[in-house]
């Protein structure tokens, strides 16, 4: 569920900190350093990155499409690959059971099982495939609010780490009470503000 | 359970228990200034909650055959309103979505419907610039009842006359 199609699903967020002058090459720029891209190490569990909206693969971001009007929309794409548990249990048993017969032991020590677990679980992951997903972001610069169609905490967590790192500006999630979107006087009015009783 | 001090994430549970009462005072007609009056309906779709954490407890009312009168029972026993399934008009426009008032945030909306685009519309720019731009008009209508909500909360008019008003409704 983006914004392209569908049902709406998203998080509203503030944009804080000072825009560099050439706001647009800079953006430019870093959504190509940013660009997600494949997962390299075989122990990756997970890789974040922009991509094209709507558009797994799309990493060149050619002709500044991603401007649109006086927003910026593109994509976040994470990538996780995860061994089934039940899938690591049956071969940490088959290697534990091997192990056995190969040194005649009827117990294998603490530190054995430990590394027998690690070896699988690595080889395992290298045969794993990547699944990827996607979250819309659409970014209004002039009013510095932007739409992130996720409310799922850890993709929230991701996004905002990799929106920080990239733009060098901070994502807040707009909520209208908090402090920083109130003047003083509003903010000390509901500092001594306490829960009505309906009843 | 009482909310730390300084800590003011209940108004967004009292709004929408507010707003709750708001749209069947005027059968469903809010007046919103500088926009005029929009439509405001509770679908039957609410989860109240008192209490944080492991001492919540929560009511789910759900299903088109639902009774909010359950809820309003729940609201009796001192919960308020979590979250909602709300159809929100403007104008001839229709929205419809849940708003979860804890960090007032918006799930599954769904825009009005549009004329249907023209081979040249399909493209991604004008269809992106009109779907935003149906996507921030509820939100910006959503943050102008809050504020409208606040203004009263934070005024002797609550007191006075918002608060009596709110509890006779949740005997009805």
């Amino acid at each position: 569920m983006g914004f392209l199609t569908g049902t709406c699903t998203f998080t509203k967020y503030r944009i804080e900190g000072e825009e560099p002058i050439s706001f647009r090459d800079f953006v430019d720029e870093r959504l190509k350093k940013f660009a997600f891209r494949e997962l390299e190490g075989a122990s990756d569990e997970k890789t974040t990155g922009w991509v094209g909206l709507g558009n797994v693969l799309d990493t060149a971001f050619l002709n500044a499409y991603y401007s649109v009007g006086d927003y910026l929309a593109f994509s976040l794409r994470i990538d996780r690959r995860s061994v089934p548990a039940a899938l690591h249990k049956k071969h940490v048993l088959e290697a534990e059971e091997k192990a056995r017969t190969m040194t005649g032991r009827r117990y294998l020590s603490k530190g054995e099982k430990t590394e027998i677990k690690d070896r699988v679980h690595a080889v395992l992951m290298s045969k794993v495939m990547a699944v990827p997903s996607l979250f819309d972001v659409c970014w209004c610069v002039s009013e510095r609010w932007l739409l992130l169609a996720s409310l799922t905490p850890k993709v929230r967590e991701e996004f905002e780490k990799l929106f920080k790192r990239c733009f060098e500006l901070e994502p807040v999630p707009f909520v209208p009470w908090t402090a920083r979107y109130l003047d003083q006087e509003l903010e000390a009015k509901l500092g001594r503000l306490a829960p009505a009783s309906f009843v | 359970m009482f909310e730390e001090k300084g800590n003011i994430s209940f108004l967004g549970r009292e709004f929408l228990t507010w707003l709750w009462y708001k749209s069947e005072e005027r059968n469903g007609t809010v007046h919103l200034p500088g926009t005029g009056d929009v439509f405001v309906q509770f679908q039957k779709q609410i989860i109240l909650e008192s209490g944080e954490g492991e001492y919540a407890e929560t009511v789910s009312c759900r299903g088109f055959h639902a009774d909010l009168a359950e809820g309003k029972a729940a609201l009796r026993e001192g919960k308020k309103v979590r979250e909602a399934r709300i159809t929100l008009g403007i104008g001839s426009q229709e929205w419809e979505f849940t708003f979860k008032a804890d960090q007032f945030q918006f799930q599954s909306m769904k825009l009005p419907k549009t004329m249907p685009l023209s081979e040249e519309e399909q493209d991604l720019e004008p269809r992106l610039l009109e779907r935003i731009s149906l996507v921030e008009e509820p939100v910006q209508a959503m943050e102008r009842l809050f504020e409208q909500f606040l203004a009263r909360r934070l005024d002797a008019v609550w007191i006075e006359e918002e608060l009596p008003s709110l509890r006779n409704w949740m005997q009805t």
